[in-house]
């Protein structure tokens, strides 16, 4: 099952195992993650009738950004469970029930013994399943039975440095760069408009960064409609609208 | 012979589980036995003996008050229960049924089939019942009464059983001439009976013979299943309680299958002694209450019993329970579950087609760990921020036909000026100082509910420098100039 990232693909032989558990190693959410799996995670959501599983995610994961990337969101189950012990619980069942595709999880560090990770893997070779434990950078000490091991690291705002812990087949491998796909420095053309933008606010008189809210004007003048409006009165237009509507309203 | 009539000559005790035990068991109505198990019997003890003298004579006697208004209710639920064999069936109380042959002629060519079946399903209900074939109502009722196979053998003492106009004394008067059985009397001339007798009398013995009519109520089916156990000996333990709630279960399964139904909820109402000391009215508020839902409507009863159990161990039982009660609260008509001949495309090999439905594991998850706790992603056209994180309650799975070879579609080319969305969205939003942050791209000013403490916020992909590294967040500024971070581009 590929990665989606030509450089991993090439690291793992071919891209993520098609069962079995695999864990990231990371100290600070939202480096980058989650990017790592969607390519797989959208495959799997669109060619399998299974449940892709998140259990007890540090944060929530974003609708529509999940939709925006295409997966079936139909597809998603999340569970909360209330204790370590039933996140156990419910992740053994999820993998060996053979009905899910996917499952990503964080477990309390505690909970997560060599015993239980054999369990864990034993369960989701049988239900053909790719889970994905993630895990603090500390717990690559810990003995596992997970196949794939990565440990990842911010490497600039769009890349990760992925450092193959455990792979199959191959020695250990680190400081892999991987460019993130869908990172927002895709829209980085934009800084640079929003930095005109701002020039052109200056020279209409309006205080960067404060102004903008207090004096209620329409705050959505994107990059281009403020490229149009040259003239200060266009901009001044909608947010005498706003505030007649703000009139009748009060 | 038209008429079929199904007497439970021990309704009343086998209300109560477990009375084909060994122990001596009795019936009690104003202090004197009127029905005894088969080890009472033995023991000696004869309906009509009260109850001191039972006790003198069976030490380890079991004695339970008779509760008329629960034998109607089982007559009921048996009737239901029968009304899958025809649907011309009469409750003829106490403890009788009236069925009548015609209605369901040609499904059963053989009435003794028929007889047969209902035996079965009484049977499986856990009575036993006697069962007579007569050529009217009153007749059949008469021979399953009194066990007997020839209508002109039935002892008279039959007669104020039939109707409740005639008393005993009248039979009595009968005996006395020397007349002892139904078919002596129906000698008789009807006229001169009648004048020397009663018309009541007169009556009854015309609606044995068929000289009158006697038009019987047909039963019309419930509409909802609900069905109360009441157990002999108390419960203590949840274990215990696993063959009362399949017993139940059975019944539900075959009120579903009768029906074409299938259920999407039931309800489990466990009452203790104390509960029910307290009287009916406050019953259903103080008895705990078990609610089981399914993603795909069921009928087996072993799943029933198996997702129920899972959901009983998370709940705590009021201490001994003396009866338990099962009700299907939704049900929807019965939909064949389309299976494939060949795997779906796109399924790993060797993963074996006795796997569970995606259905089967959302309902374990939920009778374990709760119906809150199994959630869903919904992606609202809501602009409010606070929407973004709401879940729903994940109801099932719904599948969808997936093509062999088709390629999966490319992302659309996102057009610039849409908005980019974080993977990770914060629960809480956390305040976060400017000067960690690169501003990259806004603002998008995001406001919205102006009808309901309206919201404005801008906000911006920054760059957050940490420890650890670089990363793009989603950070907005209120209208207090307060920033936020609210999510991560993970």
């Amino acid at each position: 099952m590929g990665t989606g990232y030509p450089a991993l693909d090439q690291a793992l032989a071919g891209g993520w195992p098609a069962d079995g558990l695999n864990e990231f190693l990371l100290d600070q959410d939202g480096i980058g993650e989650l990017q790592l799996l969607v390519p797989a995670m959208r495959t799997l959501s669109q060619s399998q009738n299974r449940w892709i599983v998140w259990i007890n995610p540090p944060h929530k994961p974003c609708a529509s950004a999940l939709e925006s990337l295409g997966i079936d969101l139909d597809k998603i189950l999340m569970i909360y469970p209330k204790n370590a012990q039933e996140a156990l619980w419910s992740l053994e069942k999820v993998l060996r029930s053979g009905s899910s595709s996917m499952a990503l999880a964080w477990i309390d560090e505690t909970a997560l013994s060599i015993k239980n990770s054999r369990r864990l893997q034993l369960a989701a070779r049988q239900g053909h399943c790719c889970c994905t434990l993630f895990r603090p950078a500390r717990a690559a000490s810990q003995p596992s039975m997970a196949r794939l091991r990565l440990a990842l690291k911010a490497q600039g705002p769009d890349a990760l440095q992925v450092d193959i812990r455990k792979r199959q087949g191959a020695w250990p491998l680190d400081g892999l760069k991987v460019t993130l796909s869908h990172a927002p420095g895709q829209q980085k053309a934009s800084a640079e408009s929003v930095q005109s933008q701002l020039e052109l606010w200056r020279k209409l008189g309006v205080q960067y960064p404060g102004a903008v809210a207090t004096t209620q004007r329409s705050a959505q003048p994107s990059a281009q409609r403020a490229a149009r409006a040259s003239k200060p009165d266009r901009m001044a237009r909608p947010s005498r609208r706003l505030a007649d509507r703000a009139g009748i309203v009060h | 012979m038209d008429w079929l009539v199904l007497h439970f000559p021990a309704l009343g005790l086998e209300l109560f589980q477990g009375t084909d035990s060994q122990q001596p068991a009795v019936l009690v109505e104003d202090n004197r036995v009127c029905l005894c198990n088969d080890a009472a019997q033995q023991a000696g003890i004869r309906p009509g003996t009260t109850l001191a003298t039972a006790r003198s004579i069976a030490n380890d006697l079991m004695h339970l008050q008779r509760q008329p208004g629960l034998e109607t209710q089982r007559l009921e639920a048996l009737a239901d229960a029968l009304y899958g064999l025809t649907p011309d069936i009469a409750l003829a109380p106490p403890a009788s049924l009236v069925i009548h042959l015609k209605g369901s002629e040609r499904l059963f060519a053989n009435p003794e089939q028929l007889c047969q079946r209902a035996f079965e399903e009484a049977r499986a209900m856990g009575h036993r019942a006697t069962i007579r074939r007569g050529p009217t109502p009153a007749a059949a009722l008469a021979l399953a009464l009194t066990a007997h196979r020839q209508l002109s053998k039935v002892p008279l003492s039959v007669l104020p059983l039939l109707s409740p106009d005639i008393r005993d004394v009248q039979v009595e008067r009968f005996l006395n001439m020397g007349l002892r059985s139904i078919g002596d009397v129906l000698a008789l001339p009807a006229e001169s009976l009648a004048r020397r007798f009663g018309t009541a009398i007169a009556q009854t013995l015309d609606r044995v013979a068929g000289r009158r009519g006697d038009p019987q109520t047909f039963i019309e089916p419930k509409e909802r299943f609900e069905q109360t156990l009441h157990l002999l000996d108390p419960i203590r333990s949840k274990q215990g309680l696993a063959g009362p709630m399949l017993r139940l279960a059975k019944r539900l399964e075959r009120w579903l299958i009768g029906r074409q139904l299938a259920a999407s909820e039931l309800h489990w109402t466990f009452t203790s002694a104390s509960t029910q000391l307290q009287g009916s009215a406050t019953t259903d508020a103080r008895a705990p209450v078990m609610t089981v839902g399914f993603a795909q409507p069921l009928t087996g009863a072993r799943r029933f019993l198996r997702l129920s159990q899972t959901r009983l161990e998370q709940q705590v039982l009021p201490g001994e329970v003396i009866s338990v009660t099962l009700a299907a609260t939704a049900t929807q008509p019965l939909v064949g579950q389309p299976t494939t001949l060949f795997p779906e495309p796109g399924m790993p090999d060797g993963l074996d087609a006795a796997a569970q439905t995606p259905n089967d594991l959302l309902d374990q998850l939920r009778a374990r760990l709760g119906d809150e706790s199994c959630r869903r992603l919904e992606a609202r056209a809501q602009h409010h921020p606070g929407w973004l994180v709401r879940q729903p309650r994940q109801q099932g799975f719904t599948s969808k036909r997936i093509r062999e070879g088709s390629a999966i579609p490319a992302l659309a080319t996102e057009p610039e000026t849409a908005a980019h969305r974080p993977l990770w969205l914060r629960q809480q939003p956390r305040p976060v100082a400017l000067r960690e942050l690169t501003l990259l791209h806004g603002p998008e000013r995001i406001q919205t509910g102006w009808w309901h403490q309206g919201t404005a916020r801008d906000y911006y992909i920054a760059c957050r420098q940490q420890l650890s590294g670089p990363s793009y967040c989603w950070v907005y500024r209120d209208q207090d100039k307060n920033w936020y971070l609210h999510g991560y581009f993970a």
